[in-house]
């Protein structure tokens, strides 16, 4: 039984991606009806990611479209060996960074100082919110923290890629990452301990 | 990274960091609609670019087309005449521009003005100011009023007993003047006015010569010509180099009579010399016959054949007699620049693909080599493929003709009531290729044979087209099409006499500026 599951899902992994190929290669070929089936396919999860980076949905969205249009002029770099969503995700993650870095509403914030004191955190809260309220608070956390908080925790780049990206220290993104955790952990408590007051009538 | 998942540094548990990404993983948020009508304008830019091209090059086709028909179709003096400055000032009853010869040059050499400007005897420049005449305070003997700006010359005039005697003179005086108009061409466009003058003074000059007495102010003038010995109007001749005075600025100091324009208000030229382009297609039957048209509907002609190459031998024996030709359908398609003249006439120019087809009955194919003696030439010529005589199978010729037509049109109603028109013009057409077949009697055999054509034929074009459908883009009309052609179809005329008829329907699309 497990065997037919596994091959189950195997052929359905090689089906999708059979038709990811597909895709890719109508929208290689220029066709319209293919790119906006690709961009209505990924659309969503994409501006999420972009969410998390910027602090409006109109900066979410720019974003978002510049993202799609580096996808379709690069679609042709794409090696069908990935999953294709992680490819666009990765494409979209930069260019939130390169906006960041380009928007001057963002850059006189955009600071990475090196911390040399910060506090250390080895509490591991729950999460009771909806994905949206946690986006919602880590979009709280200044700029720097947060590009930093999104590549780490969320996209899982090590420090060392983060610094890479960011033109930093590997200690100061550990030290940033640290600061922005510390923060958005106590955020959440006082988030959930809210909700309990006004669920409750108590803490 | 290749994969979406989180590694904890060292010194990290872990936990939070998964429980955000596991978040995180699957949140979605669905953008708004302009966000891909933005993605989508910028991927696919390339057509509204496309689209400006195409215009440019039809722009650039109409221009070169434009200017191939004005240099080869108008003459430079219909140039002047339909160049005329915007400020131009039109007599209202004769359509004539309104123009005042300069007051000076029609004094008499030895009559000097109050202000003491002399005049001396050289040919007139080419220089012209187009400005509005000065209004001056200078008088002349009878105390009338002359304008005293001269930036002309004027020759010397002779004294003639009346205006018959001068017509020679006149007649003298053009051909000094013309020239030296004509040479003057590289003025800029400023000085058309200049040029319009001149034609104009061209154009009195023949009314002077042709009617001294009509409408002819230096001979009304009479003020500043009178002789003290001879009463009788004299026609003084000179380079007339009028000026345009503008509405409300006549000067009527030398008796000069009053055009009724110079109360009226300036009168614009209606510049109707618009040029635009269409395109043509035609459809219908053609036939090779040495001049009924029944030839159209009936098979009446006989395929071409050398007359003269006849069988060796028994000369008693009867000459074989090739098949008839049949008419075949024929097409034509092409494009066109049309400009409009006047109210009621219209020219074209084209360039056409022409696709006419004969057939007639031959015999079977042999691929194989054979000599025939023809009359155009003293050796005979190897022939690689050639029918045989018969009925077995139907061959149809092609002729495929570049033409180049030349079509004047008239409405029949200017007022556009009744929408037919009149064309008639000609084509030069230039044949390209063709498969069509000559017989040899000698041989008895039909071939292919291009250089027993004359490949350049001139014809004649007629037709009624009708307005169907008038939009504020485009104009379609269609109507009646018959073209014939006046050279022989062969080139040597002992072969006989064969012209290409076509009879059929021509549609057209002329394309209008909205």
């Amino acid at each position: 039984m497990q065997r037919f599951c596994l091959i189950g899902c195997h052929s359905f992994a090689i089906l999708l991606m059979t038709d990811s190929n597909k895709l890719v290669k109508d929208c290689l070929k220029g066709r319209r009806e293919a790119q906006r089936q690709l961009y209505n396919q990924f659309a969503a999860k994409m501006l999420a990611v972009c969410y998390r980076y910027t602090k409006s949905v109109t900066d979410a969205e720019d974003v978002l479209q510049e993202g799609f249009v580096k996808v379709f002029t690069h679609l042709n770099q794409y090696n069908a060996d990935g999953e294709l969503g992680a490819w666009i995700r990765r494409i979209m993650v930069n260019t939130a960074i390169n906006y960041l870095k380009k928007n001057s509403r963002y850059q006189a914030e955009l600071s990475f100082s090196d911390l040399q004191m910060h506090p250390v955190y080895f509490e591991n809260p729950e999460l009771h919110m909806e994905a949206k309220e946690l986006a919602d608070l880590i979009r709280q956390l200044p700029p720097g923290f947060q590009a930093i908080f999104n590549l780490h925790a969320v996209e899982g780049y090590t420090h060392v890629e983060i610094g890479q990206m960011l033109g930093i220290n590997e200690g100061t993104s550990r030290s940033q990452y640290s600061r922005a955790r510390a923060l958005l952990i106590g955020w959440i408590k006082k988030n959930d301990i809210d909700s309990k007051i006004e669920f409750y009538g108590r803490p | 990274m290749e994969d979406h998942e989180f590694l904890p540094s060292p010194g990290e548990d872990g936990a939070f960091e998964k429980r955000v990404h596991q978040k995180m993983a699957n949140m979605e948020l669905a953008p708004s609609g302009a966000v891909w009508e933005k993605v989508d304008e910028r991927l696919h830019p390339q057509q509204k670019n496309r689209r400006w091209l195409i215009w440019l090059m039809l722009l650039a086709g109409l221009i070169l087309g434009s200017y191939v028909f004005r240099n080869l179709f108008i003459s430079s003096n219909n140039k002047k005449a339909l160049s005329i400055p915007k400020n131009q000032t039109f007599n209202a009853v004769t359509s004539k521009p309104l123009i005042i010869p300069n007051k000076k040059r029609l004094a008499k050499p030895d009559i000097t003005d109050q202000t003491g400007n002399s005049y001396p005897e050289k040919p007139p420049t080419t220089r012209v100011e187009d400005k509005a005449v000065a209004k001056d305070e200078a008088h002349t003997s009878r105390g009338k009023k002359m304008s005293s700006r001269n930036t002309h010359v004027i020759q010397k005039a002779p004294h003639f007993k009346d205006s018959q005697s001068a017509i020679p003179f006149a007649k003298e005086l053009k051909k000094e003047v013309l020239p030296a108009v004509k040479k003057t061409k590289k003025i800029r466009r400023e000085k058309i006015g200049e040029e319009e003058n001149l034609a104009v003074a061209h154009r009195e000059l023949n009314v002077q010569i042709t009617q001294p007495r009509i409408n002819n102010p230096i001979i009304e003038a009479t003020s500043l010509v009178e002789t003290q010995a001879d009463s009788v109007r004299n026609p003084k001749l000179a380079i007339i180099r009028p000026e345009i005075v503008p509405a409300g600025e006549v000067n009527t100091s030398l008796g000069l009579k009053e055009y009724p324009s110079a109360t009226t208000s300036k009168i614009k030229l209606n510049r109707k010399y618009n040029i635009r382009w269409g395109f043509v297609l035609v459809g219908g039957r053609s036939a090779a016959s040495s001049g009924s048209i029944n030839s159209l509907f009936q098979s009446s002609s006989q395929a071409f054949y050398d007359m003269n190459a006849l069988p060796s031998g028994n000369t008693n024996l009867p000459v074989p007699v090739p098949s008839v030709i049949k008419a075949g359908p024929a097409f034509e398609a092409g494009l066109f620049v049309k400009r409009q003249l006047n109210a009621w006439l219209s020219m074209s120019v084209g360039l056409n693909y022409n696709l006419y087809t004969l057939s007639n009955k031959v015999g079977e194919k042999i691929d194989s080599t054979i000599n025939v003696s023809s009359a155009f030439a003293s050796n005979q010529k190897a022939i690689d493929e050639y029918f045989k005589t018969g009925n077995s199978q139907k061959y149809v010729s092609r002729y495929h003709f570049i033409e180049l037509p030349v079509l004047l049109h008239a409405k029949l109603s200017a007022n556009e009531r009744i929408p037919v028109a009149l064309e008639l013009g000609f084509s030069l057409s230039r044949l390209m290729a063709s498969n069509a077949l000559h017989y040899n009697s000698a041989s008895g055999i039909y071939y292919n044979d291009n250089k027993l054509f004359n490949k350049t034929q001139l014809n004649l074009l007629t037709g009624l087209p009708i307005r169907i459908f008038s939009a504020n883009t485009f104009l379609f009309e269609a109507g009646p099409h018959f073209q014939y052609g006046i050279t022989n179809l062969l080139s040597d005329h002992k072969t006989g006499d064969k012209h290409f008829f076509f009879l059929g329907v021509k549609a057209s699309i002329l394309l209008r500026k909205k």
